[in-house]
């Protein structure tokens, strides 16, 4: 069965602390991205922000998810960074019982309870600096044009996906 | 001859708070010290601002309590310019906190603290039939046939042969320190499960009333909630039945499943009355019906009771210098210069970093000068408890029926004197006994709103003060409140239409305090102290202390660490 005509529901998952510098990141690009896409009702763009167990629901409720973050792959400031589905940590491993549910504890939750979204990628980008803050690093803000590039590059992939 | 044992980090988040104890050669932790890794420094962010943006910044301290900081916020801005808010805000408020409260006692029970308790691995021996009959004889919830727990236990089991335990991966399985029978093991799992789908839905009631999910808007004057019951658009008849909807089956989940798992774990685990701490106990109070400045009309009633004089509550003013100071002796801050010596009332808080500790990676932090980035809040130079066990204890010394009535109920159910309150599991069961009540009060708020609704009063916001011109040169006002984790107060200095100081003292930092300026350990520090512990790698008699507080050592940074995943963070030094 090939429909090229179906939609896909798409949602964007924006986190991240604006209060440290490139940390970020995940909610700074979500108006360039709200902007972009605007005329597709089939997207849904949600601010994360640092939200714990309360983004289980988002989460469940999607389909086709992608994730914004800053990520530490021990990179240069503002590399852009693309993790797929097992690359993802799904949870940490810290030898503790957990405070405050992290977002790896949210997607290890919703993949436990078998309500994981059918496909997810994370975008990201190295922090150069997590100062205080609530702007990105120059560095970083020169990359978020590019960092939206690729976020839109995979929302075409999976509009078109039959 | 004693041992230093580091456990860092004892939340989740890498480099919040550590703990470093000292044991003597039986195990018995000697000395405790906590210690605030991270600065939050939104002190710094919010100055110059606009006072009516700064709900916004500092309701992103922290990702599990944004709300509280948002209210605390336009309170103090609304009492620096003696803003008078309507009674339906008041409500919606009111409602807003309460579900709060309602969900984060809940995650934190099941969530964050039970596997304190509960051997998750002991659960796949359990006999379902068995645990099917413990759930039908403690509540009358209807998920509890021996079928039913089979599959919860298939799923555990299923966890643990893919060696893929996730949240689970990391307990000390097996720990002595564990008591429960693998059947009410087994009965916690299956809750903890379930409470995962029951928090997705009381956190609708903040998008229906914040109009934005997860973070709500506030605003300085009232509530921005679009109150309409005729409307296509904002909050119409249909969205508030479907909060009223909510609110009861929030409350049937308290009572029927939350509860009765409280009182289970409890009843085997009396033996275990360690963690108890300083007995000085300090509530703001809150939960008002009537304006928040009428403090005798407080459902959670204001006071401070000292050394577990439940005879004598004494009165505490946010505003009075004399009142609430904080010391900075073993923190990493100086005050005009000094490194300490002197303490400070908020309204003269001065927030300048000065980190003097060791250059990572150490081992030990050098707890003889300053070993916190938390500054040390003090009541009159007393170290205070403050949270729920506080709550319940201030509101049962001052006499207040419906705290005095639960509190005797569950002790004489669970057959304990009222001193067996103060302790880690006195905490936690007192923080259930408030999610009794806040809960019922949810629903009696929310019935208030609806009849003033109905009888034609939909307003929520008051504007003659919303202009600048309309402010004072010079205003200074406080706000504060009763957060899930204890009393929250915000202090703001106001000059020219903008924030001139701003200094926060969260439920926290009194709880998790390091040393003060003549030594006095802090909350944390005392109920750790006397604690034997079975197995100096497994500190899970640690864990269980601190977690009873429900620590939030705010401003969450989750950055996504692909390097440093570590599996193990326990040091001995």
């Amino acid at each position: 069965m090939i429909n090229k005509e179906q939609k896909q529901r798409i949602t964007i998952l924006g986190i991240g602390n604006t209060l440290f510098s490139d940390e970020g990141v995940g909610v700074h690009l979500l108006p360039i991205l709200e902007e972009a896409l605007k005329d597709d009702k089939n997207i849904e763009i949600i601010e994360g922000l640092t939200d714990g167990m309360k983004l289980l629901g988002p989460v469940e409720d999607a389909e086709y998810l992608i994730i914004i973050d800053a990520i530490n792959a021990g990179k240069e400031g503002g590399t852009i960074i693309t993790l797929v589905g097992e690359e993802i940590p799904a949870y940490f491993g810290i030898k503790m019982s957990v405070h405050q549910l992290g977002f790896q504890e949210v997607l290890f939750a919703a993949q436990m309870r078998e309500r994981y979204p059918k496909q997810i990628v994370m975008f990201g980008m190295q922090p150069t600096s997590l100062q205080l803050g609530v702007e990105l690093t120059e560095t970083n803000q020169r990359k978020l044009g590019e960092l939206a590039e690729v976020v839109i590059d995979q929302v075409n992939r999976w509009r078109h996906v039959s | 001859m004693s041992e230093r044992i580091v456990v860092d980090p004892i939340t989740r988040i890498e480099g919040h708070l550590r703990v470093e104890v000292d044991i003597d050669e039986k195990g018995v932790i000697k000395e405790a010290y906590s210690s605030g890794t991270s600065v939050r420094g939104l002190e710094l962010i919010v100055k110059d601002r606009d006072p009516r943006d700064v709900w916004a910044y500092v309701q992103r301290i922290c990702g599990v309590c944004t709300t509280v900081h948002a209210l605390t916020s336009i309170r103090a801005v609304e009492d620096a310019l003696k803003i008078k808010i309507p009674r339906n805000a008041h409500l919606i408020r009111d409602i807003m906190n309460e579900a709060q409260f309602v969900h984060d006692h809940v995650v934190h029970f099941y969530h964050l603290h039970a596997l304190d308790w509960v051997d998750v691995v002991s659960a796949t021996k359990a006999d379902p039939a068995e645990t099917s009959k413990i759930a039908q004889s403690i509540s009358s919830w209807l998920k509890s046939s021996p079928g039913y727990f089979t599959d919860v236990q298939n799923k555990v089991k299923k966890l643990i042969e893919s060696g893929q335990l996730g949240l689970f991966a990391n307990g000390y399985w097996g720990h002595k320190a564990y008591k429960l029978p693998p059947e009410v093991n087994l009965l916690a799992v299956a809750h903890y499960l379930e409470a995962l789908d029951w928090q997705k839905e009381i956190v609708k009631i903040h998008t229906i009333f914040g109009g934005k999910n997860p973070h709500p808007h506030y605003v300085v004057g009232g509530m921005a909630t679009p109150l309409d019951i005729n409307s296509d658009n904002g909050v119409h008849a249909e969205r508030l039945m479907h909060v009223s909807q909510l609110i009861d089956q929030a409350r049937e989940f308290v009572n029927q499943v939350y509860i009765p798992d409280l009182l289970a774990i409890g009843s085997f685990y009396k033996d275990w009355t360690y963690g108890g701490g300083l007995n000085n106990y300090l509530c703001y109070g809150d939960f008002s019906t009537g304006d928040i400045y009428d403090t005798k009309l407080y459902r959670m009633p204001r006071g401070i009771v000292l050394n577990g004089n439940l005879n004598e509550v004494l009165d505490i003013d946010l505003k009075d210098p004399k009142h609430i100071q904080e010391y900075i002796d073993h923190s990493w801050y100086t005050y005009d210069g000094e490194d300490g010596g002197k303490g400070k009332h908020p309204f003269e808080g001065e927030t300048t970093l000065n980190y003097t500790g060791p250059k990572a990676p150490f081992k030990t932090l050098d707890t003889n000068k300053q070993y916190s980035w938390l500054k040390a809040p003090r009541f009159k130079e007393h170290p205070m408890e403050t949270g729920p066990l506080a709550r319940m204890i201030v509101g049962y010394a001052s006499g207040k029926e419906e705290i005095v009535n639960i509190v005797d109920d569950t002790l004489k159910k669970l057959d304990l004197p009222i001193a067996a309150l103060q302790s880690a599991l006195g905490r936690t069961v007192a923080r259930g006994l408030e999610t009794v009540l806040i809960s019922g009060w949810l629903r009696n708020d929310m019935d208030a709103l609806l009849k003033n609704i109905k009888s034609g009063n939909q307003s929520t916001f008051d504007r003659t003060k919303w202009e600048p011109s309309t402010w004072p040169e010079r205003a200074k006002g406080v706000g504060w409140m009763e957060a899930p984790r204890g009393a929250l107060g915000h202090w703001i200095d106001i000059e020219k239409g903008k924030t001139k100081n701003y200094q926060a003292v969260v439920p926290t930092t009194w709880n998790a305090s390091p040393r003060d300026h003549k030594n006095t350990i802090g909350a944390y520090e005392a109920a750790l102290k006397g604690t034997p512990m079975l197995n100096k790698e497994e500190p899970l008699e640690i864990m269980r202390i601190i977690h009873s507080f429900d620590p939030c050592l705010a401003c969450a940074v989750h950055l996504t660490d692909l390097e440093t995943n570590k599996t193990t963070e326990i040091r001995l030094g």
